[in-house]
């Protein structure tokens, strides 16, 4: 009779194959098969097992391990034997659709082919509100407790607003935002609200402690050596200045001297990328070095310019000095930073040459001065010195700021103590925060609109004469109002550099005749201008002319000095 | 050394008052007369390094200052 509704399931039940005539008294094992197919039962129990007519207990009597049956006593020879397998490990086939349900699955899932979520959210945490979906066609939207933190579209990773990309800090030469085609170039983050740029494997430069700062970041004017308003200079006494503007001597005792020039020799002598470089070119040699000998090659530094430095306070910050040299010696060198407005307090640095007459780049960080002080005004608030010459009694400590205004550490050299001896120096640069990075070459236009602040020679280092118009006073002087290029640090000093070598000097000249200057006068001078008369003892007529004043040729200069 | 100081003076009101006012300093090395060389003329101005320099030499009593009328004729 047929079922009614759906038909009843069978078990999969089979009788076992005759294995009896492999009874021997000592096999216990025997394989287990129905119509020559081996069967696997699984679980004792899943059989009905009779020896002799007498029904074995599943475990005690027999076990059985994959296709086997193992009798706890091994028949005998003759024993009757017949078995029924009630069911077996089988395929279950396919299930219908929307029939499996999560609470089938467990342990670790493994997907044997692709895994098609299609557009589904992909739920990753316990509570439900963390998850990847792709519920937009190309578009991959990850969720964090909530909310859609980040995006990926084709080539894009978006992080949604209020969401973060947080980097390890990396390193100089594994820096943590690089490309896969230069790991050692990128941004990593050396401390605390500071980013660093590396290229190459070495910082370049640093945001944060080390700003870029609104204007030039060289603290120094002519740190290039490409102004030059003096000629050559023979150094004779303190305070003489360098033919390079802004560069001047300290000088104490010392018997050496040398002559400075800005040297433009090319090739070996000037560093890659550096035109000129100040030289001094020792001409007498320092060659017993008494404890008060002192020479030092300075550049002043406008104090009302150094305010950002914060010296003086808690948050006082670093320096770093960088420069080019090249030294007739090997070995320990010195540098030094001084602070005028704090009793020449002073800071010595040591450096090492290591081969004498060959240029080498020198990186020197200094920390902030949180116990100096640097006015803010147009005196000098700090130098630079390479002491030449350094006796004992200008040597201190070195690496710590220290009251005092010493040179040298007890290592420094004595570097004029031979007529052959050379020091070049160029590419100075001090610059805000504790690395040094590259010289900020400034066109020559700039940096001598600089200079012009501190020191004007009309010639500059070249031409024939310098011409002024001025108003005949009488039938001996004239009068010119001069006014500088550029508003002065202080009321300059006015200068006439004259060989005194006939035919050289100033001259003065109506609309036909020309008198040598005998003396002049500088008057009514400050920062912008000042009064400059010419007197001559005569030879010229009644005073009625616009004239003029001259240098007779370049060896006779008028200058104008504010320099600090 | 030995500074001049060289100054003018003028009528300040209509009393024929005269104020004198120094105009520059020339160090003796460079003055006025020394002949046709180098003459470096100092203004007064504290902020500038040779006005400075002298001052603290003739403070050190190793400078001297000696005013000569320039007041133009």
């Amino acid at each position: 009779m047929p079922y009614m509704g759906k038909s009843p399931q069978h078990g999969n039940y089979s009788k076992i194959d005759d294995f009896s005539g492999d009874f021997d008294g000592s096999d216990a094992t025997h394989a287990l098969a129905s119509n020559g197919v081996a069967i696997t039962p699984v679980r004792p129990e899943a059989l009905i097992i009779s020896i002799n007519g007498v029904i074995q207990e599943p475990t005690t009597d027999y076990t059985v391990s994959g296709t086997n049956i193992t009798f706890t006593t091994a028949p005998t020879s003759g024993d009757n034997f017949f078995g029924v397998v009630m069911g077996e490990q089988l395929a279950i086939g396919t299930p219908s659709d929307a029939t499996v349900t999560s609470a089938k699955l467990s342990g670790n899932l493994v997907t044997p082919g692709t895994l098609d979520v299609n557009g589904q959210e992909l739920i990753l945490d316990a509570d439900a509100d963390t998850s990847i979906t792709a519920d937009t066609d190309d578009q991959i939207d990850i969720k964090i407790a909530g909310a859609d933190d980040f995006q990926f579209t084709a080539n894009t990773f978006t992080a949604a607003s209020g969401s973060v990309v947080a980097l390890d800090d990396g390193a100089v030469a594994t820096p943590a935002l690089t490309n896969t085609g230069d790991l050692n170039t990128g941004v990593y983050f050396p401390a605390a609200d500071t980013v660093g740029v590396t290229a190459g494997g070495t910082e370049q430069f640093r945001f944060g402690s080390n700003p870029i700062p609104g204007g030039s970041k060289n603290l120094v004017i002519n740190g290039g050596i490409t102004v030059a308003q003096r000629g050559s200079k023979a150094v004779t006494t303190n305070g003489d200045r360098a033919p390079t503007d802004m560069w001047s001597v300290m000088l104490d005792s010392s018997a050496g001297r040398f002559t400075l020039t800005q040297d433009s020799t090319t090739g070996a002598a000037v560093p890659l990328g550096h035109g000129y470089s100040l030289k001094a070119d020792c001409t007498t040699a320092e060659g017993s070095l008494a404890s008060g000998d002192v020479i030092v090659l300075r550049n002043n530094i406008e104090a009302q310019n150094l305010q950002h430095l914060r010296w003086g306070a808690a948050t006082a910050k670093d320096v770093t000095l960088s420069f080019w040299m090249s030294s007739p010696k090997s070995g320990t060198h010195c540098v030094t930073l001084n602070q005028p407005d704090s009793s020449s307090r002073h800071y010595i640095s040591e450096f090492t040459v290591a081969s004498a007459d060959t240029w080498e780049h020198f990186k020197i960080t200094i920390p902030g001065d949180t116990g100096g002080t640097i006015n803010n005004d147009t005196g000098a608030g700090l130098s630079i010195n390479f002491p030449l010459v350094c006796g004992s009694t200008y040597q201190n400590t070195k690496d710590t700021w220290a009251a005092g205004e010493d040179y040298g550490s007890g290592s420094v050299q004595n570097l004029l103590d031979n007529t052959a001896n050379n020091i070049y120096i160029t590419g100075v640069q001090l610059e805000v925060g504790s690395v040094a990075t590259d010289f900020a070459h400034e066109d020559i236009g700039t940096t001598l609109q600089k200079c012009l602040r501190y020191f004007w020679d009309p010639l500059q280092g070249g031409g024939d004469t310098a011409a002024f118009n001025g108003m005949q006073l009488s039938t001996t002087r004239v009068q010119a109002v001069i006014q500088y290029p550029v508003r002065m640090r202080a009321a300059p000093t006015f200068a006439v550099i004259d060989t005194g070598t006939t035919g050289d000097g100033i001259q003065v000249q109506d609309h036909s005749t020309a008198a040598w200057m005998t003396s002049t006068s500088w008057s009514y001078a400050n920062q912008r201008m000042g009064w400059l008369a010419v007197d001559w003892s005569g030879g010229i007529g009644a005073a009625q002319y616009t004239m003029r004043i001259y240098s007779a040729n370049a060896n006779t200069r008028m200058q104008w000095s504010a320099e600090i | 050394m030995k500074y001049f100081a060289y100054y003018t003076t003028k009528h300040v009101n209509s009393n024929l008052e005269h104020e004198k006012k120094i105009l520059y300093y020339m160090p003796e090395t460079s003055a006025k007369g020394v002949g046709n060389g180098g003459q470096i003329c100092i203004p007064l101005d504290p902020n500038n390094m040779d006005y400075a320099r002298m001052m603290e030499e003739v403070e050190a009593g190793t400078s001297t200052i000696e005013e000569v009328d320039d007041t133009p004729e």
